[in-house]
C-alpha cells in the first residue's frame, strides 16, 4: 500500500495525503475550512495541481459522492499577474454598472 | 475542534448566537465563561464564512474617536493573552500600524489624533517623512507628508481567531451549528422566544444578533430597524516571500493598506468611494472585481515600489457592515426583553470583537449597565450629537 | 564571462558560468545539464524538478535576475541571466526540513496552531522563531525589472500613458475559444461575428499536436503499427486544417489568465496584458496533468505527459540515450512513450491497464521494454535518477525501474477555473477525472451574468479518444 505520509496531495503548500486525512478527523470536515486549516490548494499554483484530488479524498472520507463535495472557492485571477502588469491596465466600471441586466437583479449574488 | 454539525438544533437553549462569525463565536465564549449553560450558535456558512473570513486581520488602537480608541485597546489587551488563553495560536503579532497620508492638510489631524491615543495611554506617535524609513526602508517617501506610527498594533490570523474562540466555546459546552440559517425570530409579549431555523425551532429568552452584513435584515424580523448599510471591499495576497515588512502600512489619503501575513504574503486592499451602498442582502454582490486589482496595483507600486515585480495570487470581496458615526452599534433595544446586537463595527469589527463580546456577555449575564456599549447604543442616532471616527479607510 | 560556442549562451547559475543550449527554457537547459534539482517544497524541503513545463506548478520556482519565485519552465535562457535555487529552509537550514520530513508523524497537522501557545510569553518567542521560515524568496532586488513574465511598463499616469492603455483594451468580441486542440478548433470553425481563436501553443492544434508530428516524422511508415497514434494523427491534422471562417482573430501564444464576472477576460500574450469582452466563450482548454497518488510523488524526475511533450516539442528537450519510463493509461502512454524514442530515449512502457494488443506488438518491435499491467507504488530519488516501484493493483509491488525520466499518463483533469470565475456552476465528476459545468452536456448554457457558455473536449472531462472520434465527424 501507499504511504499516505509520502504521499504528497499539495505540492504547492506540502500537504500530504495523511495530514489531510488527519485534519478531517480532527473536526475539519467541510471544504472551506479544510483548505485553509491545511492549506490545500492555497499554494502558487491556486488549487490547480491538487483541488480536484483533494476533492475526490474528501468526498472518500465523507462516504459521500464526489458531485456532493461542493467545489471550494477558486478566485480569479487564474495564472499569477504581476502588480506592475495589473497596474498598467486601464480600469473597469464597477461590477454593477457593466452587466448587461444592470437594473434588473433577481437574486442576490453571494460570494461562494 | 469537534467536528460541527449540521443536523436540528436543541428544541431549547438559554441563549441563541446567531452567526458563527468573529464576534458571534466570542460572545458565545464569553457567555459560557461567564456560566451560561445551554448557549447554541447557528452560522449559516461555514465558520468565519461571512465578513471574517474575507478581513485582513488588522487590530489597531490608531483612531479619532475616544471610544474606539479606549476599545481597541483594550481588545489589543486580550489579544495579547488571547492565544494562551484559548490555547489556539491566532498569529497574533505586533508589528505595529504605519499610518500615512499623501496631504499637507491632514498633519494637524494627525497630530490631534495621536495627542488623543496617548491620552487614553496607546503609545502612537507622530512621525515626519524620512522617519518612516526606519519602519519601512523600501517606502517611497517622496510621496508622504505626514504619518503616524503605533508600535503595540498589529495583525492576526481570522480563521485561527475564529477556530480558537469555537474550540474553546465547545470546550465550555456551546453547541455550534454550520450550515443552519436563521429563518424566522419570534417575540412575544415584548420577550424574545424562539429562534426559527430551516432545520428546527429553539426556544430561547435570550438572542445575540452578531450576523454581520446580514444583522440588519434579522433585527428587521422582531421590528429593530437599525440605520446600517452594507458596502463591498476588495482584498488579495500575493505570493509568500520571506518576511520583508514588518507593520501594517495604511494610507488615509487613497484607502490603501497591506501588511505581510505569517504565511509571508502581502495581505492588502483599497476603498472604492464609486462603490453603492446596500441595505437589503438580495443585493449583496461580492463578486470580484478587476477594477479592484487594479486600483490596488497602482496605489501599492507606487507607494511600495520593490512590490512591483511580485505577484497578485487571489483577490476576493467581503462586506463592511457600516453605520452613520462609523461606529459599532452594541447592546439591546428598551421595549424588547432577551433581545442583543452586535453589529455596525464599519470595517473593523475583527480588532474589537475580544472586547465587544466580553463586555456584551457581562451585560448580559449580569444586567449591569456598561459605559461603551451605553456609548454605542442604537438610539444615539435619534438623539443626535453623534461622533464619527475620520480613520474608517481601506 | 569565456566566449560562448555557437548554438550556446551562457548563464549565471549559483554564481557560476554555465554554459547551455541556445532556444530552450532554463528549467530544460539545467535540466540538460543534469541539475535535476530546481527548488526545495516549502515544509519538507523535498527537492522538486521539471514537472509541467507549462507554468502551472511551483516545482520549477528560481530567483531569477533578482525576482523572487520565477517559473524556471517559461524563462527563455540568455546570455547573462542570474538563476538561483531559493532556499526556503535557509533561515534554520535543510537539517530541521530533514527533521520534520521524517517526523511528519510526529508533528501532526497544524500543530502549530495548539502547541507552544501557553504561557503567552512562549507564544510570543513561538511565533518569533517560526516567522523567519515563512515565505520563498526574498524580495527583489532594488531596480529588479517587473521579471520575465511581465515585459510591461510603469503604471499609467498621464496621456502618454492614455494611448498605451487603449491598446490594452480589445473590446468586445462575439465569441473568444479558448484552446486550439480538435474541440476548439471545430468550435471555432463555426464561431460567427467578431471572434477570436486563443492558445497558449503557437501552432494549432492543442497539447498533443507538436508531439503527434514529431512521431509520424520520426516513424514514417511505422506509425501505422500504433493505431492509436495514426488515427490521432490523422484526426488532429485534418481538424487543423479546418479552414477558420476570415475574420477569426488568432491569439497563439497567448493565454487566458484571468476572468471576472460577468464577461470579462484577461488575456496575456507578448505584446503584455490586455482585456477584453465577449458575449460568448467556449472554453476548449484541455485537460491538466494528474499526479498521481503513490509514496514520493514529488520527486524531480517525475512528469506528466503534458509536461514531457511541451519541454520536449516547445523546449527541444534532449533525452538521446536516457532511460525513461512511461506508465499510465490510455492515448497519451503510447504517445509520450513514442516521443521519448523518437528523441532516441531508451523507452520502457508499463501500461496498467489490460489492453492495447496491437500497440504491445509494437512496442515490442521498437525495442522497447515492457512491463504489462502494473501501476507505480512509490517513487524514490536516487542521485540524478528516480526509482519507481511497479505493481499489479492491490498485488506486490516488486518491480523496480530506474530511470532518469519517468512520465506517469494519468487520466487528464479537465481545466475549469476561467468557466468557474465567469459563474459556472461546477461538479466533481469522477467519470470526467474532475470538476466540470453541471450542464457539462448541453451544447450551451447561459451563465448569470448573461454570457452564454460552451464547454467541450477535454475541458468537459471527455477522454482525447473521443474528442477525436468527435472532431472526425
Ligand atoms: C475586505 C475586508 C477587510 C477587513 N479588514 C479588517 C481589518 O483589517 N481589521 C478589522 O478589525 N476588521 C476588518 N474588516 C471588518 C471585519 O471583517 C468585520 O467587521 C468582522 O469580521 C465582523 O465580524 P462579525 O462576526 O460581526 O460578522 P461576520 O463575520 O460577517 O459573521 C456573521 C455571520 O453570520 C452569519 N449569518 C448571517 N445571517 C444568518 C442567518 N440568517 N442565519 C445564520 N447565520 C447567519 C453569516 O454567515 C456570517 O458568518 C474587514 C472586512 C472586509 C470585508
Ligand atoms: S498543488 Fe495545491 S496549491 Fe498548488
Amino acid at each position: 500500500m501507499t504511504n499516505p505520509h509520502e504521499c504528497m496531495l499539495c505540492r504547492c503548500e506540502d500537504v500530504t495525503l495523511a495530514e489531510f486525512r488527519a485534519a478531517f478527523k480532527e473536526g475539519f470536515t467541510e471544504f472551506e475550512s479544510l483548505k485553509r486549516y491545511t492549506g490545500v490548494g492555497t499554494g502558487f499554483c491556486q488549487g490547480k495541481g491538487c483541488l480536484a484530488e483533494a476533492a475526490v479524498e474528501l468526498a472518500r472520507l465523507r462516504g459521500v459522492a464526489p458531485a456532493e463535495v461542493s467545489l471550494t472557492n477558486i478566485r480569479p485571477p487564474a495564472a499569477t499577474l504581476t502588480f506592475s502588469e495589473l497596474a498598467a491596465l486601464p480600469l473597469t466600471p464597477l461590477i454593477g454598472d457593466s452587466r448587461p441586466d444592470a437594473g434588473d437583479k433577481p437574486a442576490g449574488k453571494e460570494a461562494r | 475542534m469537534i467536528p460541527l454539525r449540521s443536523d436540528p438544533p436543541p428544541p431549547t437553549a438559554d441563549a441563541v448566537v446567531i452567526g458563527g462569525g468573529v464576534n458571534g463565536l466570542s460572545t458565545a465564549y464569553e457567555l459560557a465563561r461567564r456560566g451560561l449553560r445551554r448557549v447554541v450558535v447557528i452560522e449559516q456558512g461555514y465558520l468565519g464564512s461571512g465578513s471574517t473570513g474575507r478581513c485582513g486581520g488588522g487590530i489597531r488602537q490608531q483612531w479619532t474617536t475616544e471610544a474606539n480608541v479606549r476599545m481597541a485597546q483594550e481588545s489589543v489587551e486580550i489579544y495579547e493573552e488571547l492565544s494562551a488563553e484559548l490555547g489556539y495560536q491566532t498569529f497574533f503579532r505586533q508589528g505595529g500600524y504605519l499610518m500615512i497620508s499623501e496631504n499637507e492638510a491632514d498633519r494637524p489631524a494627525m497630530q490631534k489624533a495621536v495627542e488623543l491615543q496617548n491620552r487614553c495611554g496607546a503609545p502612537s506617535h507622530f512621525l515626519e517623512p524620512r522617519d518612516c524609513l526606519e519602519i519601512v526602508p523600501q517606502l517611497d517617501i517622496t510621496r508622504v507628508r505626514a504619518a503616524s506610527f503605533c508600535p503595540k498594533d498589529g495583525t492576526a490570523y481570522p480563521f485561527a481567531v475564529v477556530w480558537g474562540y469555537a474550540r474553546a466555546a465547545q470546550r465550555r459546552g456551546v453547541d455550534i451549528r454550520i450550515h443552519t440559517r436563521v429563518t424566522g425570530i419570534r417575540a412575544e409579549g415584548g420577550r424574545i422566544r424562539e429562534v426559527v431555523t430551516e432545520r428546527g425551532s429553539i426556544a430561547t429568552p435570550v438572542i445575540v444578533l452578531a450576523a454581520g452584513p446580514w444583522t440588519k435584515s434579522l433585527a428587521a424580523m422582531v421590528g429593530v430597524q437599525l440605520p446600517n448599510w452594507q458596502e463591498r471591499h476588495e482584498i488579495m495576497v500575493s505570493e509568500g516571500i520571506k518576511p520583508c515588512l514588518n507593520p501594517m502600512v495604511i494610507s488615509i489619503t487613497n484607502g490603501i493598506y497591506f501588511s505581510q501575513s505569517m504565511r509571508g504574503e502581502l495581505v492588502g486592499g483599497i476603498g472604492d468611494p464609486d462603490e453603492p451602498h446596500w441595505t437589503d442582502p438580495r443585493d449583496f454582490d461580492t463578486r470580484c472585481q478587476l477594477r479592484f486589482a487594479v486600483r490596488f496595483a497602482r496605489a501599492l507600486t507606487a507607494i511600495f515600489p520593490p512590490a512591483r515585480p511580485l505577484r497578485l495570487m487571489r483577490q476576493w470581496a467581503g462586506m463592511y457592515d457600516m453605520t452613520p458615526d462609523h461606529r459599532p452599534i452594541l447592546g439591546g433595544v428598551p421595549d424588547l426583553q432577551g433581545y442583543h446586537h452586535i453589529c455596525g463595527f464599519s470595517g473593523h469589527g475583527f480588532m474589537l470583537a475580544p472586547i465587544a463580546a466580553r463586555r456584551m456577555a457581562k451585560l448580559i449575564t449580569t444586567g449591569q449597565p456598561d459605559d461603551i456599549i451605553d456609548s454605542l447604543r442604537l438610539s444615539r442616532f435619534a438623539e443626535g450629537g453623534i461622533e464619527t471616527d475620520h480613520f474608517v479607510v481601506g | 564571462m569565456g566566449a560562448a560556442t555557437p548554438g550556446t549562451v551562457t548563464i549565471l547559475f549559483e554564481g557560476r558560468d554555465l554554459s547551455v543550449r541556445e532556444g530552450t527554457s532554463v528549467a530544460v537547459a539545467l535540466w540538460e545539464k543534469n541539475v535535476r534539482v530546481l527548488s526545495h517544497s516549502p515544509k519538507y524541503g523535498h527537492p522538486r524538478g521539471l514537472y509541467c513545463a507549462r507554468g502551472h506548478c511551483t516545482s520549477c520556482l528560481m530567483r531569477i535576475d533578482g525576482v523572487p519565485n520565477v517559473r524556471a519552465c517559461e524563462t527563455p535562457v540568455r546570455d547573462g541571466l542570474r538563476v538561483q535555487r531559493q532556499d526556503p529552509g535557509a533561515f534554520y537550514g535543510r537539517p530541521l526540513q530533514r527533521v520534520m520530513a521524517a517526523a511528519g508523524q510526529v508533528f501532526p497537522v497544524g500543530f502549530y496552531y495548539k502547541w507552544f501557545t501557553r504561557p503567552a510569553w512562549l507564544s510570543r518567542c513561538f511565533l518569533r522563531l517560526i516567522r523567519p521560515l515563512t515565505g520563498v524568496g526574498r524580495l527583489p532586488d532594488r531596480g529588479a525589472s517587473s521579471g520575465p513574465a511581465a515585459g510591461v511598463g510603469e503604471p499609467a499616469s498621464d496621456g502618454a500613458a492614455a494611448a498605451s492603455l487603449a491598446r490594452r483594451d480589445l473590446g468586445l468580441f462575439d465569441c473568444v475559444v479558448v484552446g486550439a486542440g480538435a474541440a476548439g478548433l471545430v468550435a471555432a470553425a463555426h464561431a460567427s461575428g467578431r471572434a477570436l481563436l486563443v492558445d497558449d501553443h503557437a501552432t494549432l492544434g492543442g497539447q498533443r499536436r507538436g508531439a503527434l508530428d514529431a512521431v509520424a516524422a520520426a516513424l514514417g511508415q511505422d506509425l501505422a503499427r500504433l493505431p492509436v497514434l495514426a488515427g490521432a494523427h490523422a484526426t488532429l491534422s485534418r481538424a487543423a486544417g479546418l479552414q477558420p471562417r476570415s475574420g477569426l482573430g488568432l491569439a497563439l501564444g497567448g493565454v487566458i489568465v484571468g476572468a471576472y464576472e460577468p464577461d470579462l477576460l484577461l488575456l496575456r500574450d507578448q505584446r503584455g496584458l490586455s482585456l477584453l469582452r465577449t458575449r460568448r466563450l467556449v472554453w476548449a482548454a484541455g485537460a491538466l496533468d494528474a499526479s498521481g497518488g503513490f509514496a514520493g510523488n514529488d520527486r524531480p524526475g517525475l512528469l506528466g505527459p503534458r509536461g514531457l511533450y511541451r519541454a520536449v516539442t516547445r523546449d527541444g528537450l534532449r533525452v538521446e540515450g536516457r532511460r525513461a519510463l512511461v506508465t499510465g493509461v490510455g492515448l497519451d502512454l503510447w504517445l509520450a512513450a513514442a516521443l521519448l524514442h523518437a528523441r532516441g530515449a531508451k523507452v520502457v512502457i508499463a501500461p496498467s491497464e489490460p489492453g492495447w494488443p496491437e500497440e504491445l506488438k509494437a512496442a515490442g518491435a521498437l525495442g522497447w521494454t515492457v512491463h504489462a499491467g502494473l501501476r507505480v507504488e512509490e517513487a524514490t530519488a536516487g542521485g540524478a535518477d528516480i526509482e519507481l516501484r511497479l505493481g499489479p493493483p492491490g498485488g506486490d509491488a516488486r518491480t523496480r525501474v530506474r530511470c532518469e525520466l519517468a512520465v506517469i499518463c494519468a487520466r487528464g483533469k479537465p481545466a475549469y477555473d476561467i468557466p468557474y470565475q465567469l459563474g459556472a456552476r461546477l461538479i466533481l465528476d469522477e467519470s470526467r477525472g474532475g470538476y466540470v459545468p453541471r450542464e457539462a452536456d448541453r451544447v450551451e448554457s447561459r451563465l448569470p451574468g448573461g454570457l452564454l457558455l460552451t464547454v467541450t473536449g477535454e475541458a468537459a472531462g471527455l477522454p482525447p479518444g473521443a474528442v477525436l472520434a468527435a472532431a472526425q465527424r
